[in-house]
């Protein structure tokens, strides 16, 4: 009888740790962040596709449209002198707005998330390409007399935003990633120092190993803003 | 009477473990999981050795942990093999389970069958 109750005393203290381990993992699995549905995720992604179909569909009508407009303004012009004054004066303030592509003499700044961010044990946000970086390249472009900008084919016009979005860039409410090239059209000498000054946006991000680097071009392409300025609550003062 | 001290230990055990700070790391949880399994074996078949009075600390205890880290070992290596070995320790474990149950309830249900006989 003496082994039994040995037994007992073994199997008792074998279920409390048995037990402990039960109850932790009874939290553990409680604690458990909860997966997302799949179902959800195909549901979304199908939706996502669907959205994503509508809007090329949207912006091929779109362009189509404006050809048409386009059209109907040249078989315009050869009418009068008026109507032809009036067609210059409307491309020039089409080129105010950045809604047309436009060339000339101008750099390429191509910005490229830092080599560092590989290393670990460092804080890897550091290390990419932020917003307000790109903001204030752009500012400094727009300091030294820049007359038309595009981010990764994005033009920058009067309501352009430029936004984190996570790990992407968000310019025009469109996501854009790494390597970001900034195109601007002006004088490149004056452009190219107005970024390397001392004291300037590329110094300021050299310690981040921010690779930036800027090509001078006679001729740069900038294209034009393919979104829609509206106007909801803006109305002429004339007063 | 004494037999009810294990099954207090086990209700000890849980409550102790629910209200502690202490959490398994995620990772760990199906490691732990299947661990848990092959102990339950084990304690239901230390009961059932009691039954047949053949129990034994020295296999028991070695049976206890032997079977939880080799239980253990066997997922982890089926991981990294890209075979699922959770089923496999899942069905040995929990058959075991059944059959170590049934010995034991017969051989409790027997014992008070007798003492009616008697």
């Amino acid at each position: 009888m003496k082994s039994y109750k040995y037994a007992v005393a073994s199997m008792t203290a074998v279920c409390v740790v048995l037990g402990v381990i039960i109850g932790i993992q009874f939290k553990t699995v409680k604690n458990q962040p909860k997966a997302t549905d799949i179902q959800r995720v195909s549901e979304l992604s199908a939706e996502l596709k669907n959205v994503i179909d509508e809007k090329d569909a949207l912006y091929e009508r779109l362009m189509e449209s404006e050809d048409k407009v386009r059209e109907y303004e040249k078989s315009q012009s050869d009418v009068s002198q008026s109507v032809k004054l009036l067609n210059d004066e409307l491309e020039k303030t089409r080129m105010l707005a950045g809604v047309t592509p436009v060339k000339g003499r101008g750099v390429q700044v191509t910005m490229n998330d830092s080599s560092y961010n590989k290393q670990e044990n460092v804080d890897q946000n550091a290390y990419l390409v932020h917003a307000e970086d790109i903001l204030s390249v752009i500012n400094e472009l727009n300091v030294g007399g820049a007359e038309a900008i595009e981010i990764n084919g994005q033009r920058i016009v009067s309501t352009s935003s430029v936004r984190c979005a996570g790990s992407v860039v968000n310019v025009n409410g469109v996501k854009i990633a790494a390597p970001f090239v900034i195109t601007a059209i002006g004088d490149p000498d004056i452009l190219e120092s107005a970024l390397t000054m001392s004291g300037g946006v590329v110094d300021s991000l050299a310690p981040w190993g921010i690779e930036i680097s800027i090509k001078k071009s006679d001729e740069v392409k900038v294209a034009g803003y393919n979104g829609v300025i509206q106007y909801k609550e803006a109305t002429v003062d004339k007063e | 009477m004494i037999y009810i001290l294990p099954v207090i230990g086990i209700i000890v055990g849980i409550y102790a473990g629910v209200q502690s700070p202490y959490v398994f790391p995620q990772a760990y949880s199906p490691y732990v999981a299947i661990g848990i399994l092959a102990c339950i074996d084990s304690v239901l078949g230390g009961i059932k050795g009691m039954t047949e009075k053949n129990f034994n600390i020295g296999i028991f205890i070695s049976g206890f942990f032997g079977n939880a880290l080799i239980a253990v070992a066997m997922i982890f290596i089926g991981k990294n093999l890209n075979i699922d070995m959770s089923i496999a320790a899942i069905v040995v474990y929990g058959s075991r389970v059944f059959q170590n149950f049934a010995q034991i309830r017969r051989f409790v249900l027997n014992k008070r069958e007798k003492k009616d006989n008697i």
